[in-house]
């Protein structure tokens, strides 16, 4: 799935150790590879080093011992050149607020030497303001933009560099679904141009489709990196299936016949609900619910919930990325209630 | 475009209007009664020296403090932007704001005041000459501030110590090193030029040459310059 570019890696971190006084906070002992054209998406939680992470990568910190190469020359000190090649969206978006958008984008653009400013010929940037939706506002100034229409412009300004170092610090935060539809586009482009592409997030629901590659980040420390599929396979665990029921009628008996099903693990009751594992994922479903209802046991709702990469990173680590999520917010595919019909 | 920084500064304060009346009309203010006044020559001329030199220096140490606070300078430095190049901007567009922005109240010091014909040259170039030097030490300043206030109180203490250092604040040179520092700083000839002027009379200062003061300004804005990489650095490091 990776698509591996030929020549050194775009990053190349090797033990790399970077810690805060006082907090703690940072990375440590970390080795990590990226190729051209490959999009490797950080997972972590707060204070796990994702950030610290980008910030050595981008050459905003350099790192206290180990050895860092980007772009296939030293890190250490970072030349001018280097930094032109490597663009950072930050978490936050910083702009000149007097400026128009269109104007911020020149601007920058201007610093890495690629426009010249005032020319009014449409210059790549202007193509990702379009992308972004940003079009239509980009003649008024960044200060009347609401912070989703800051962060579109920073990730246009970031993808304008065409930088072969992509950087993005929690890049869906503010964003809508079509400025995360396009944000996708954008890291697409970077990578099928040849670009590399790092991105820290803690929002493990859209990140993994844009990823190659999952790196999962716990107190500094990397505890598990591979595809997102191959990580869920190795360790996500079962499907969990949650019945409720019309009754609370469950009886022992009735979960001894349970548990002898083909494919059933872990059954567990807890008033109307019953709760199971499922080996065969949702090919359970069927005859569970066909002994249910001859048990006499009515079925109100089904949900599925498929092993996802949160519990990769609960399996690994013993805590969440994120909160559980609720009944509601679960089901056969994404999470959406699956009522049974009687 | 040759100067991004530049032309970004120079938009900000076109796009500011009130800001941009408001520092054009202050020193207006504050330099009408003294000139309109009886205000004695010497304490005018050291009035005028004073407002002129803290708004050079403030000029330019708080805006880059402002942008150091907003991580924008962090931003600018990750697009390997030279930074030499930054702070030569920087300087070069902040002298010639402020020295647009000062014109009016050195005009009208000129013109209720009853200083020589050649007055009307020097004292423009003198005036640019201390804004060039003022916003040099705003960026020290800068350097070593670690907040707003603390710039805002640095550029207060600095700027008066230089302004003692040249002689403004007492009526005659002093022998020694004195004299030969007051030389050296530039506010000096603009503070002779505007105690002439004041005074309705020329040679107040006998002594008066700008040379060692255009010097000092030349040498301090090579290292300023020179040192852009490490002043920038620390500049991004106070800032966060």
């Amino acid at each position: 799935m990776s698509p591996a570019g030929a020549g050194p890696p775009a990053v190349r971190l090797e033990d790399i150790h970077h810690r805060f006084a006082g907090s703690g906070g940072g990375v440590g002992s970390l080795d990590l590879e990226v190729s051209s054209g490959e999009v490797v998406a950080i997972l972590g939680p707060n204070g796990s080093g994702k950030t610290t992470l980008l910030r050595l990568l981008s050459t905003q910190l350099t790192p206290q011992s180990g050895r860092l190469s980007l772009l296939g020359s030293p890190a250490d000190p970072p030349t001018a050149a280097l930094r032109r090649r490597i663009a950072f969206a930050a978490d936050e978006a910083i702009h000149i607020d007097a400026l128009t958008g269109e104007e911020n984008l020149r601007f920058f653009q201007a610093l890495r030497g690629m426009a010249g400013l005032g020319r009014p010929e449409a210059e790549a940037g202007t193509d990702w303001m379009h992308v972004f939706g940003l079009a239509s506002v980009a003649d008024r100034p960044v200060s009347e933009y609401s912070f989703g229409m800051c962060r579109k412009l920073l990730l246009a300004e970031a993808l304008s560099a065409r930088p072969r170092l992509l950087l993005l610090d929690e890049p869906s935060v503010g964003l809508d679904p079509d400025g995360v539809t396009a944000l996708e586009e954008g890291v697409a482009a970077c990578a099928r141009d040849g670009g590399a592409v790092v991105l820290a997030s803690n929002e493990i629901r859209e990140t993994p489709f844009w990823a190659h590659r999952i790196l999962f980040l716990h107190a500094g420390q990397v505890v598990a990196s591979g595809a997102p599929e191959e990580l869920v396979a190795r360790f996500g665990g079962r499907t969990r299936v949650e019945i409720h029921l019309d009754s609370t009628n469950v009886t022992p008996g009735h979960l001894s016949q349970i548990r002898a099903l083909e494919g059933v693990e872990n059954v567990g009751v807890e008033g109307d609900r019953l709760e199971a594992e499922s080996s065969m994922g949702s090919r359970l479903l069927p005859e569970l619910i066909r002994y249910l209802v001859d048990a006499g046991l009515e079925v109100r709702t089904v949900h599925l919930r498929h092993p996802g990469l949160d519990d990769v990173f609960q399996a690994l680590t013993g805590t969440r990325l994120q909160p559980a999520l609720r009944p509601s917010e679960e089901g056969p595919v994404q999470g959406r209630p699956h009522p049974v019909p009687k | 475009m040759i100067a991004p920084i530049a032309w970004m500064e120079w938009t900000r304060a076109r796009r500011r209007p009130r800001l941009f009346f408001l520092n054009l009309a202050i020193p207006l203010i504050l330099v009408l009664p003294l000139t309109l006044g009886a205000a004695p020559a010497f304490h005018a001329a050291a009035v005028y020296t004073v407002l002129f030199a803290l708004f050079g220096t403030m000029g330019a140490a708080i805006p880059l403090l402002r942008d150091q606070e907003a991580a924008l300078l962090n931003r600018i430095g990750l697009t390997g932007y030279s930074a030499r190049r930054q702070l030569l901007e920087r300087v070069v567009l902040g002298m010639g704001l402020d020295f647009i922005q000062l014109l009016p109240s050195l005009v009208v010091i000129l013109a209720l005041g009853a200083g020589r014909a050649g007055d009307w040259l020097l004292a423009p170039l003198v005036l640019g000459l201390a804004l060039l030097f003022a916003n040099l030490v705003g960026i020290w300043i800068a350097a070593v501030a670690r907040s707003l206030a603390e710039g805002a109180l640095f550029a207060a203490v600095v700027t008066l110590f230089l302004l003692h250092g040249s002689g403004v604040f007492r009526t005659p040179a002093p022998e020694g090193w004195g004299a030969r520092l007051e030389i050296l700083i530039p506010y000096g000839p603009l503070h002779s030029v505007l105690l002439d002027v004041s005074a309705g009379m020329s040679g107040t200062s006998p002594n008066f040459s700008a040379a060692p003061a255009v010097l000092t300004a030349l040498v301090l804005l090579l290292i300023t310059v020179g040192l852009g990489g490490p002043l920038t650095r620390r500049l991004t490091s106070n800032g966060g």
